[in-house]
C-alpha cells in the first residue's frame, strides 16, 4: 500500500504515529468546529430577524387595530 | 470591468454572489483535501532524513503559507474598507479573521508535533515561530476589536486599522528564516528558483496549498454572508429571503 508495506506499518508511521495523526487530527477537528461554529452563528442570527420581524409585525396589527377605534 | 463589478456593491448581490462561491469552493476544498491527504499520507515516499514525521509537512505548509496569504488579503481589504468607506469590506475582514486564526493556530500545534521528533522541543522563541504566533493574536485583536464598541462602525474602523498595521508582520514571518538563525529550516518552494523538493512529494503539497486556498475562500464567503444579513437585518431585502 503506497509507501508502506501493510496496514500496520501505515498506522505506525515508522514510530512517529503519535505525532503524525495527532497533528492530522487536531487540524481536521478544528476546520470542522469552524465550520460548525459559523453554521450555528448563521442559524442564531436566522433566527434572530424572524423575531424581530414577528415582533414588528404584531405591532403593526395594534396599531392598525388602534386606528380603526 | 468595473461596470460589470458595480452591481455586486449591492449587498443583496454581494450576498447571492458569494453564496454561489461558496457553493462551488466548499466541494473542490473537501475533494482536494481528501485526495492531497491521503497521497501526503500514504503514497508520497518517506523522507530519507525525517522518516515518516515528514508527512506532517503537508498539513503544515498549507496552513502556514494560507495563515500569511489570508492576512494579507485581510489586510488589503481592511485598507480599502478604511479608504474608500466600503461596508462590506469592513464585514469581510470580520469574515476572515476567525478563519486565519484557524489556520495559524494549525500551523503552530503541528509545527510543534513536528518540531518535537525533529528537533527535541516543542517550542522556541526564535524569530519563526515568535511571529508566527504574534500573527495569531493580531487576528484574535481583529476579531476582538470588532465585538469592543457599542457602536458597530467605530469597532469596525478600529479592526481595519489593526488589521493594515499587523500586515507589517507577513513579510518579517515570511524571511524570519533568512535574517535570523533559527531552528526553521528555510523556503522550499515559496521562493523564485526551482523548489528544493521531489517532485513526489510536491505534488500532494501543491494539491493542498490550492484545496486549503479553496477552504479559505469557501468559508470567507460562508461567513461573509451570515455577518452581512446580520449588518442589514433591517432590510427589505433581508426579509425577503428569511421571510418567503
Amino acid at each position: 500500500m503506497g509507501a508502506f508495506e501493510s496496514f500496520a506499518d501505515f498506522l505506525a508511521m515508522n514510530g512517529y504515529a503519535f505525532y503524525v495523526w495527532l497533528s492530522y487530527g487536531l487540524a481536521f477537528l478544528l476546520i470542522v468546529a469552524l465550520f460548525l461554529w459559523s453554521k450555528w452563528q448563521r442559524k442564531s442570527i436566522e433566527q434572530e430577524i424572524v423575531q424581530q420581524q414577528q415582533v414588528r409585525n404584531i405591532r403593526q396589527q395594534q396599531v392598525n387595530s388602534e386606528m380603526k377605534l | 470591468m468595473f461596470k460589470w463589478l458595480h452591481p455586486y456593491a449591492k449587498p443583496e448581490k454581494a450576498y447571492q454572489l458569494s453564496l454561489a462561491f461558496q457553493r462551488f469552493f466548499m466541494p473542490l476544498a473537501i475533494c482536494g483535501l481528501i485526495v492531497g491527504c491521503i497521497w501526503g499520507l500514504v503514497f508520497a515516499p518517506t523522507d530519507y532524513q525525517q522518516s515518516d514525521s515528514a508527512r506532517i509537512m503537508y498539513i503544515h505548509v498549507p496552513a502556514a503559507i494560507w495563515s500569511m496569504g489570508v492576512y494579507m488579503s485581510m489586510g488589503i481589504a481592511g485598507f480599502c474598507a478604511l479608504v474608500w468607506q466600503i461596508k462590506l469590506l469592513e464585514i469581510s475582514v470580520l469574515a476572515m479573521a476567525p478563519i486565519g486564526a484557524a489556520f495559524t493556530a494549525i500551523a503552530l500545534f503541528t509545527g510543534s508535533l513536528w518540531g518535537k521528533p525533529m528537533w527535541g522541543t516543542w517550542w522556541v522563541w526564535d524569530a519563526r515561530l515568535t511571529s508566527e504566533l504574534i500573527l495569531l493574536f493580531l487576528y484574535m485583536g481583529v476579531f476582538a476589536l470588532f465585538q469592543s464598541f457599542d457602536d458597530k462602525r467605530t469597532g469596525a474602523k478600529a479592526a481595519c486599522i489593526l488589521a493594515v498595521i499587523g500586515m507589517i508582520n507577513v513579510p518579517i514571518i515570511h524571511y524570519s528564516v533568512e535574517w535570523w538563525n533559527t531552528l526553521h529550516q528555510g523556503a522550499s518552494i515559496t521562493k523564485l528558483d526551482k523548489p528544493s523538493i521531489a517532485p513526489s512529494m510536491l505534488w500532494p503539497l501543491l494539491i493542498n496549498i490550492v484545496s486549503v486556498l479553496c477552504l479559505f475562500i469557501a468559508f470567507t464567503c460562508y461567513r461573509f454572508a451570515t455577518e452581512l444579513l446580520r449588518a442589514e437585518s433591517h432590510r427589505k431585502w433581508v426579509l425577503e429571503i428569511l421571510g418567503k
